[in-house]
This record gives C-alpha cells, sequence and structure tokens, in this order.
C-alpha cells in the first residue's frame, strides 16, 4: 500500500507515492537520485546518512519516508546549488578533511547544521556536532580544522 | 523491513482506539530511534505504527504547579535546551546529553528512552533519583507510576498494550545538585558500560545505579551509608564502594565482564559524588 508524501527538498517540492517500509535515505537515493546521501549501517550510529530536516541534524535511515510529509530537508545536494561550493566544502578540500569520501557528505551536513545554529563554534561545540558522524580514514582532526576554519569564514 | 500500515493521530483518542483495535499488531512510533532498529533487524513485525508525534499535548513541556511535565514527544535535545529542565533539573539534561549522538537527540524523546526500558538507558537513572514519574493514559483513564516501579525488566515496562505513556512527570524540588556518571568506551554512540546517578537535595544524597542489573538499582545502602558521614571524603568513598558493590548485580557481556563493571562502579560512584561535593 502505498502512501503519498510531499516535501520541499533542496528548495524544491517534490510529491512522492512510497511504501510505509521505506526509510528517508532510501527514498532520497533510489526515488530521487540524490546519491550524496549514503547508507552505512542503517541503525542510527553511524551518520553517514545524516540529513538536515527542519533546520535539524538526523540520521534519514531512522525516519520513515512517510514521516517526511511536510517537512523541508537539506541533503550534500543542496550545499552547492549552482554549482559554487559552500564554504564548508570548500574547507573541507583544503584542509584535506576526506579521503574515501564515503563520510563526508554525514559529516558536512552535520557541520553545516552546527554552523546554522551556532556560527562561532567553541571545537567542544564542532566535536558535539560531528560526534554521531565516524570516520575510518581522517582520524578527524582535518574534519575539525575545516569546520573551524569554514567557521571563520561565515 | 517487513511492511506495515502507518497511521498518524491527531488526537489521544483517536491513538487509544486506534491501539485498542489494532492491539499487539500495534506499536507506538515516536523518535522510532529504538523501534526502526528492532523492526529492521526482525526483532519485531508489527502491522501497524502508530506515528504519536503530531498529538498536541505529547509536545509539550509544561509547569503543573506541582513540578514539570515532559511530554512524549519531547525530543532530547529540546529536552537538554529547555531552560526549565537545566535550571530545576540539571542532571536530566546532563543524562540526556549521554544519549547516542547528536542527530539521534534530535528524534529520540525521553519517553522512548523510559518505554525502550535498556538496563543501560541513560536518562533512567537521574530520573529515578528524581522521583519522577511515567503518566499513562488509556482506555480505562489515566495513571501514575513511578519510573522505579515502572521498569520492571530487561524491555519490559508496567504499560499495558491499550496504554501509552503521555509523558514524563519530574517533582518539584528544593535546589538540587547532581551528576550522571556514564563509563563508556568512546564518547558518542555508545551505550553505558556502568551508569551511577549521584543526587543530592534537601540535604540527601539519592544514587540509582543503570547498566549493573536488568533494572535501575536505586542504591538505598550506599544512600544510607552516605547520609550518616558527616565528612566525605575520598577515603569514605573507597569504603562505602563496598556497600555499592552489595547493591549490584552486573554482569559479564560483550561490552565488559562483570567484574570490570564492578571495579567501575566504585570509580563511578567516587567521581560522580566527589563532583557533586564540590559544587554543593
Amino acid at each position: 500500500m502505498k502512501y503519498t508524501v510531499s516535501f520541499k527538498v533542496n528548495g524544491e517540492r517534490v510529491t512522492l507515492e512510497v511504501e510505509p517500509n521505506k526509510t528517508l535515505v532510501k527514498m532520497l537515493r533510489e526515488n530521487l537520485n540524490l546519491t550524496g546521501t549514503k547508507e552505512g549501517c542503517g541503525a542510527g550510529e553511524c551518520g553517514s546518512c545524516t540529513v538536515i530536516m527542519n533546520n535539524k541534524a538526523v540520521n534519514a535511515c531512522m525516519i520513515l519516508a512517510v514521516e517526511a510529509d511536510g517537512k523541508e530537508i537539506l541533503t550534500v545536494e543542496g550545499l552547492a546549488p549552482n554549482g559554487v561550493l559552500d564554504s564548508l566544502q570548500q574547507a573541507f578540500i583544503n584542509n584535506g578533511a576526506l579521503q574515501c569520501g564515503y563520510c563526508t557528505p554525514g559529516m558536512l551536513m552535520s557541520a553545516k547544521a552546527l554552523l546554522q545554529r551556532n556560527p562561532n563554534p567553541t571545537e567542544a561545540d564542532i566535536k558535539e556536532a560531528i560526534g554521531g558522524n565516524l570516520c575510518r580514514c581522517t582520524g578527524y582532526n582535518s574534519i575539525i580544522e575545516a569546520i573551524k576554519d569554514a567557521a571563520c569564514k561565515i | 523491513m517487513k511492511s506495515f500500515e502507518y497511521i498518524k493521530p491527531d488526537t489521544i483518542e483517536e491513538a487509544l482506539s486506534l491501539l485498542s483495535l489494532h492491539k499487539n499488531e500495534a506499536k507506538i512510533l515516536n523518535g522510532g530511534t529504538d523501534l526502526l532498529v528492532r523492526i529492521r533487524e526482525q526483532l519485531i513485525v508489527p502491522k501497524y505504527l502508530i506515528d504519536i508525534k503530531d498529538i498536541p499535548k505529547f509536545k509539550n513541556i509544561l509547569d503543573t504547579g506541582d513540578g514539570l511535565f515532559i511530554g512524549a514527544a519531547v525530543t532530547l535535545n529540546e529536552l537538554i535546551d529547555s531552560d526549565k529542565v537545566r535550571n530545576h533539573y540539571p542532571i536530566l539534561a546532563q543524562s540526556a546529553h549521554e544519549v547516542g549522538s547528536y542527530q539521534l537527540r534530535n528524534r529520540a524523546t525521553l519517553v522512548g528512552n523510559v518505554c525502550n526500558a535498556s538496563p543501560a538507558a541513560d536518562t533512567i537513572p537521574a530520573l529515578v533519583t528524581l522521583d519522577a514519574s511515567v503518566k499513562i493514559v488509556g482506555t480505562k483513564g489515566r495513571r501514575i507510576v513511578s519510573v522505579l516501579d515502572f521498569i520492571q525488566g530487561v524491555r519490559k515496562t508496567d504499560l499495558n498494550s491499550d496504554e501509552i505513556v503521555e509523558g514524563i512527570l519530574l517533582p518539584k524540588t528544593e535546589k538540587i545538585v547532581g551528576h550522571y556518571y556514564k563509563y563508556t568506551r568512546r564518547q558518542d554512540v555508545d551505550l553505558a558500560i556502568i551508569g551511577v546517578a549521584v543526587l543530592f537535595v534537601n540535604n540527601q544524597w539519592k544514587i540509582c545505579y543503570g547498566a549493573v542489573a536488568q533494572k535501575p538499582i536505586r542504591g538505598y545502602k550506599t544512600e544510607d551509608a552516605l547520609n550518616k558521614s558527616p565528612v566525605i571524603n575520598e577515603e569514605l568513598l573507597d569504603q562505602i564502594g563496598d556497600i555499592a558493590v552489595s547493591e549490584i548485580f552486573p554482569i559479564t557481556d560483550v561490552r565488559a565482564s562483570l567484574e570490570y563493571r564492578t571495579d567501575m562502579v566504585r570509580v563511578g560512584l567516587k567521581r560522580a559524588v566527589l563532583k557533586v561535593q564540590s559544587e554543593r
């Protein structure tokens, strides 16, 4: 049985028919081809599926597609709408804050949500914001530096 | 995950009538951060999910005159950001902050943490020390149960299949100083190996141990020993550690051995009490 979901993603209004057992991450990736958001653990523990929903960073694997009805969602694709990189993305590049890139969209969205609510974060604030985003490659320091860097540039 | 029907009632009455109709085939969907994991792993196979997040009363943090009411759909981050909670029940805000990760706390709820009744739950020890209660609504009416009595075992609560937890009630209190010590392997996204909630209020100590039994353990003997002691120092706490150990029932599991948990309760109790002592 399908349900109609209507929501905004990256500024655009979208209406879809989805099965109730489909998660938000799968809907973004499969129905909307927004494959920037990754599914790592599917259990809300790794953060690679992080998106911003109604201005809050959330794990998209822990939200049903039907729960997105009426919401506004920002994914990593929405950070560079006209091909111009967000200052966070540029800072990640400048600081070498990625290697395989798998955690990166989630890291960027957690960081984006942080800077939206707190443009001047301390290192502790940054660590709190990305504490739910696991990275197997970088050792996190370059990511923290990149976020500090982007915060300075706002 | 296996499919189900998703229903989003607008009122408590609607939600209750859905529960009456579908009984054990329905599960309440609130934050979803415990439920969806269990459905995905096929530990449960509900046919109906009843999403209670839109029910107006459930989103409130309200001064009741007798204390504070925290609605079922209030997320952990909303709880942490609430001045009412931070000013009057700081140990609860601090405990809530130990749960999961920032993203998870934007969806997970205080009531969900209680209803899930994991022995390692982070908000439960603090709630026990605060003498918090669970406000339940069912087809037969409303009732209030202390959190300590509500939690009956591993993932077992006093909730009947035709009932919903409306919220948590925190009684009005004099100024409290408290700390929840959570011992984990990593800073975020980890279950407590052991948890010790220590509260000092009205010149009395209140202690609750988490992750060391099937249910939260109120440390009555530990409290007695602390309340009887004119001077609280490291030496005393080393001795009281023996009393603490006599009250808990830790096990060996993937995260730690029984012996290590026992040792860490001594450490946790000491650190938490000294911290509270320094802030009194």
